[in-house]
C-alpha cells in the first residue's frame, strides 16, 4: 500500500523507533470509522504501514494475506467480537507469533488481555504519547 | 272279813289314785310280779295300753320286751333282801321305743298278810339326761383341747380349770395353776383390773374383747384379748368366772405396723408439695386431702366427707366425671401433662395447668374402692412451654407466609429446619449435600460452598447470590443472607438464613448493566477521538500561540475528567448491584502511594503533597481500586483547600493493620453534613457548585475500603480542614476486634 497521504506533516512528530517503520505493518480491527481514521492517521504519521478491517470474522485469513507485524484489536467488533478473534489468533500456530494489542473502552480490558494472552492493551480514550509508545514497544 | 275287804279296796283305790296322778311312770306289782296297777305316765312312756298291762306279768309286757335280766335280778334277788332299792340304773333296748336308760326305785309295801304285800316300782326314763351328760363330756374335751386359753376361776380368783390352750399361752401347767390365784398371771401394773372384772362378773355382766396384757411363766408380757363370763350353778347362783384369752401379740404388732405405715402415709400426703387426695367409693367421697390440694380447689377446708363433684361441680362441666368414672371402672390410671384446668377458686374463676395422675385405690379384696389424685401445679412451666410453642408456631407460620425460603442449620451447617416454602419451590425435601447439589446451578456450586465454609469458619455474615432450580427445572437467581445466632458465651449455636428470589431484579440489573456498559462504551468512543485530536492540536500549535495551546490542554483535561466520570458512573452502577470486581493481589503499598502521589503532583502542581510515614512490606488488595481511593482522597483534599499550599498524606502501620490519613487545611465540612458525605451522589451542599464530584467518588472509595475489610472515616472542622482516614488489614482478611 505504501505511504498514505497524511493530515499532518511527519516531521512534527518525533521518531518512535529505530527500525525502518515503513517495513512494519499494523493491522487495525475497528468498526468505528472515526477511530479507525484517527489511528490510521497517527500510525501513518509514525510511518507505519496500516491495514484496517471493520470486521474480525476472517482474522486468520487476514493475517495470512497481510502478514502484519502487529494487530490492534477492538473488542466490540462484529461479527464474532475481538475477544474471540484474539483467542483464535493465539491458538493458531500460524498466527500466534503476531503481537496483538487490545484496543477498547471496556473497563475490563486488562483482565481480558490476560485471559486471551494478548500482548498488551491500549484503553480508550488514550493519550497520544502512550499510544505511540505502546505500539513501538510491541511491534 | 268284810272290814278287811273294805280296807283292802280302800287302800287299793287310794294307791291307784296316787299312782294315776304321778307324772313319773309307776307300777304296782303283786308278790308274783303281776301288774296290779300302771299309771298313765307308764303307758305313755313305754307306749302300752291298759289292756296290755292289767294283770300281766311284768316280764311279759310288750311281747316280753320287759324280760330284762337286770330287772329280774332287781326284783327277784335284790328287792326281797333289801325291801327298798334306790336309783338302780337299767339300760335296755326296747324293740319298740329304742334304747332307754332307766333309773328304778322300788319298795315293798307291807300288807297284813305277807302274801298280799305289793311292790311299788317307779321307772325314771333318764335316757335324755344321760345324753346331756355325754354332751358335757364332749364340751370338756373341746375346752381342754382349744387353742384359746380357757380358764375358770372362783369369785375369789382361784383357778379351777386350766386348759391346754392356757398351758401353751401362759407356760404354766394345769397342775401349777389349779388352786392358785389368777393374780399369778396379772402384771403388777394391771393388778387393779381383777377386782373390776370380778365386780362386773358378780353383777352378771359378760366382758367381751377386753384387750390387756398378762405375764407368762417366763416373764414375757403377752397381749391378749379377754372374754369373761359368769359361771352359774344349778341354782343360777354366780359362783365363778370363765375366761377365754386369745393371744393378740401378732395382731397388735401388725396393727402397730399398719398404724406406723398409715402415719408415714399421712405424713407423706400432708407434707407433700404435690396436691394429693383420696376419694372413697363410687360416689368419690373425699376422705383425705392435703393442704396443697385444698388450696388448689379453693373451696375451704370443710370438704372431707363430701362428694368430689359436689365440691367441684366445675370439673364435672369440664368432663372430668367421665374420666374419674373411667378410672374407677377400668382401673387404668389417667395421666395428664400440662392440662389446663379451670377452678372456681374461692368464687374466682382461675385457669392453671397441672400434671396429674388419677389412680385406682384397691381394698383388701383387690377391688377398686376409690380414686387417688396426685397433682402438681405446672402453670409457670406450661406458660413458658406454651409461649415457646406459640413462638415456634409463629415462626413457622411466618416462614410460610413470607416469600423467602427460610432455613436454620446448626453451628456446623447441618440443616435443622427449612420452611415449607423450600419444598414448594424446589420440589425437594431439604436435606444434606446431595439435595443441595441437585438444586444449585453447577456454575454457582463451588463459589457458594466456599463462601459458606468461609462464613462457618469466621462467623461472618454469609451473603451470596446463587441460582436455584425450581420444580419446573428453571434456575432462578436468589440472594442468600445468613447470620449466626450466638449463645451467651458468644459461641455460634445456629445459623438462620433466607433465600430471596431476586431473579426479576437480577434480569433487570443485567439489562441495566448491559445498557450502562454500552452507554459508557458509546460515550467513550467520541471521547477517544476528541482526546486524541485535542492532544494533536496542542502539539500542532506553535509555541507562540500559547493561549491557544492552553485552551487545547484545558479541553483535553476536561475530556479526561469526563472519562473519569463515565468510569465512576459505571462503578456506582456496579457497586449498587454488588458487581464491582476486585482482583486481589499482594503488592507494595508504599510504592503504590509514592507513585500515586507523583502522578497527582504532576497534574496538580499548584498544591504540594507532603507524604510522611511508611508502610513496610506487601499488602493484600486490589491495587488499582486502592489507588483509586488514594487519588479520590488526594484530589478532594486539593480541590477543597483552594487557598492552601499543602495537603498531607500520612502512612502508619501497627502489626497487621495500616492506616492512611489524608489531611487538608481547607474549608472543612459542617458537622451536620459529616455523616452524609459517604452517601451516593451527596455533595456538601453549601459548596455544591464550587466543588462538584465529591459525592460519587467518596461513595466509591467507601465501598472499596469496606470490601477490603477496612474502614473509611472523616474528622473535620469547618474553616480548619478535613482529615480522611482509612485502615486496611495487610492480609486482606477481616480482623476480629
Amino acid at each position: 500500500m505504501g505511504k498514505n497521504k497524511v493530515l499532518l506533516s511527519v516531521e512534527e512528530f518525533p521518531a518512535a523507533g529505530v527500525k525502518s517503520k515503513a517495513d512494519k505493518c499494523v493491522l487495525i480491527y475497528e468498526d468505528n470509522l472515526e477511530i479507525l481514521f484517527l489511528c490510521k492517521m497517527l500510525l501513518t504519521r509514525d510511518q507505519y504501514r496500516v491495514e484496517t478491517r471493520t470486521r474480525c470474522d476472517n482474522v486468520i485469513d487476514d493475517i495470512a494475506l497481510i502478514k502484519p507485524d502487529l494487530i490492534l484489536m477492538d473488542l466490540w467488533i462484529p461479527e464474532i467480537g475481538g475477544e474471540k478473534a484474539v483467542v483464535l489468533i493465539k491458538e493458531n500456530p500460524a498466527t500466534q507469533h503476531v503481537p496483538v494489542l487490545l484496543f477498547s473502552a471496556n473497563d475490563k480490558i486488562e483482565e481480558i488481555c490476560k485471559k486471551t494472552n494478548a500482548n498488551g492493551y491500549i484503553a480508550k480514550p488514550f493519550d497520544v504519547h502512550t499510544f505511540n509508545e505502546t505500539i513501538a514497544r510491541n511491534i | 272279813m268284810t272290814d278287811l275287804n273294805e280296807q283292802i279296796a280302800e287302800s287299793k283305790s287310794f294307791s291307784e289314785a296316787v299312782i294315776a296322778n304321778i307324772r313319773q311312770p309307776l307300777l304296782v306289782l303283786d308278790k308274783s310280779l303281776h301288774i296290779v296297777s300302771a299309771n298313765h305316765a307308764f303307758h305313755q312312756v313305754f307306749n302300752l295300753k291298759t289292756t296290755e298291762t292289767e294283770g300281766a306279768l311284768i316280764y311279759n309286757l310288750g311281747n316280753k320286751q320287759w324280760n330284762i335280766p337286770s330287772l329280774r335280778k332287781l326284783l327277784e334277788e335284790i328287792l326281797p333282801k333289801r325291801k327298798k332299792i334306790t336309783d338302780y340304773e337299767v339300760k335296755h333296748r326296747f324293740p319298740d321305743i329304742g334304747e332307754r336308760t332307766m333309773l328304778l326305785n322300788a319298795q315293798e309295801i307291807i300288807r297284813h298278810s305277807e302274801s298280799q304285800n305289793l311292790i311299788l316300782l317307779s321307772i325314771e326314763d333318764v335316757t335324755d339326761a344321760n345324753k346331756a351328760d355325754e354332751g358335757n363330756a364332749t364340751l370338756a374335751t373341746i375346752v381342754q383341747s382349744s387353742e384359746y386359753a380357757i380358764i375358770s376361776k372362783t369369785l375369789k380368783g382361784i383357778v379351777t380349770s386350766w386348759n391346754l390352750g392356757a398351758e401353751k399361752l401362759f407356760g404354766y401347767t394345769r397342775a401349777e395353776m389349779i388352786g392358785q390365784s389368777i393374780l399369778k398371771i396379772i402384771p403388777p401394773d394391771r393388778i387393779n383390773e381383777e377386782p373390776e372384772i370380778i365386780r362386773k362378773i358378780q353383777e352378771g355382766e359378760t366382758i367381751a374383747h377386753f384387750d390387756t396384757q398378762r405375764v407368762a411363766k417366763d416373764g414375757r408380757l403377752i397381749d391378749i384379748s379377754l372374754t369373761i363370763s359368769p359361771i352359774k350353778d344349778n341354782n343360777a347362783q354366780i359362783t365363778g368366772a370363765l375366761k377365754i384369752a386369745r393371744d393378740i401379740t401378732d395382731q397388735i404388732e401388725s396393727r402397730k405396723k399398719i398404724e406406723a405405715s398409715e402415719k408415714r402415709m399421712h405424713n407423706l400426703i400432708y407434707s407433700s408439695p404435690s396436691a394429693m387426695a383420696i376419694l372413697d367409693g363410687e360416689d368419690l367421697v373425699i376422705t383425705t386431702a392435703n393442704e396443697t390440694i385444698i388450696n388448689i380447689w379453693g373451696k375451704g377446708k370443710d370438704v372431707i366427707g363430701k362428694k368430689y363433684f359436689d365440691v367441684l361441680p366445675e370439673l364435672a362441666d369440664q368432663g372430668y366425671r367421665e374420666i374419674f368414672t373411667g378410672v374407677y371402672k377400668t382401673g387404668v390410671p389417667h395421666n395428664a401433662i400440662e392440662m389446663p384446668v379451670r377452678f372456681l377458686h374461692n368464687g374466682e374463676p382461675t385457669l392453671n395447668y397441672y400434671n396429674f395422675i388419677l389412680y385406682p385405690q384397691y381394698n383388701m379384696n383387690n377391688e377398686i374402692d376409690g380414686i387417688g389424685i396426685i397433682a402438681t401445679d405446672v402453670t409457670a412451666q406450661a406458660l413458658v412451654n406454651k409461649s415457646i410453642k406459640e413462638s415456634e408456631e409463629r415462626f413457622r407460620s411466618l416462614t410460610q407466609t413470607i416469600p423467602q425460603l427460610i432455613w436454620v442449620t446448626d453451628a456446623q451447617g447441618n440443616a435443622e429446619f427449612a420452611s415449607s416454602r423450600w419444598k414448594e419451590y424446589s420440589g425437594v425435601e431439604p436435606g444434606g449435600e446431595k439435595e443441595w447439589e441437585e438444586i444449585v446451578h453447577p456454575d454457582d456450586y463451588a463459589g457458594i460452598n466456599e463462601s459458606w465454609m468461609k462464613s462457618l469458619a469466621t462467623a461472618n455474615v454469609y451473603k451470596s447470590e446463587v441460582r436455584l432450580k425450581n420444580r419446573a427445572g428453571d434456575y432462578r437467581w436468589h440472594s442468600v443472607v445468613a447470620e449466626p445466632v450466638l449463645d451467651s458465651e458468644n459461641k455460634i449455636i445456629k445459623w438462620v438464613g433466607a433465600f430471596t428470589d431476586i431473579n426479576d431484579q437480577k434480569l433487570k440489573d443485567e439489562k441495566k448493566d448491559e445498557f450502562m456498559g454500552i452507554a459508557s462504551h458509546e460515550m467513550k468512543t467520541p471521547l477517544t477521538t476528541a482526546k486524541a485530536y485535542l492532544q494533536m492540536l496542542e502539539l500542532t500549535l506553535s509555541d507562540t500561540a500559547e493561549e491557544a495551546k492552553m485552551f487545547a490542554l484545558k479541553a483535553s483535561q476536561s475530556v479526561d475528567r469526563l472519562n473519569e466520570l463515565i468510569g465512576e458512573l459505571l462503578d456506582v452502577s456496579k457497586i449498587q448491584f454488588g458487581k464491582l470486581n476486585y482482583s486481589m493481589t499482594t503488592f507494595n503499598f508504599n510504592e503504590m502511594i509514592v507513585g500515586t502521589v507523583e502522578n497527582i503532583q504532576l497534574t496538580s502542581p499548584e498544591s504540594i503533597i507532603i507524604k510522611t510515614g511508611k508502610v513496610n512490606g506487601a499488602v493484600m488488595g486490589d491495587k488499582n481500586r486502592l489507588q483509586q481511593v488514594v487519588i479520590n482522597l488526594l484530589s478532594n483534599a486539593i480541590k477543597y483547600s483552594p487557598h492552601s499550599e499543602s495537603v498531607f498524606i500520612t502512612l502508619a502501620q501497627e502489626k497487621d493493620r495500616i492506616t492512611v490519613a489524608v489531611k487538608d487545611t481547607g474549608i472543612g465540612i459542617a458537622e451536620q453534613s459529616l455523616h452524609k458525605i459517604f452517601e451516593k451522589y451527596h455533595r456538601v451542599e453549601e459548596h455544591a457548585v464550587q466543588f462538584q464530584g465529591m459525592g460519587v467518588g467518596l461513595f466509591i472509595s467507601y465501598e472499596i475500603i469496606e470490601r477490603h475489610h477496612g474502614k473509611l472515616w472523616v474528622e473535620s472542622e469547618v474553616g480548619k480542614g478535613s482529615t480522611f482516614y482509612f485502615t486496611l488489614p495487610v492480609n486482606g482478611v477481616q480482623q476480629s476486634e
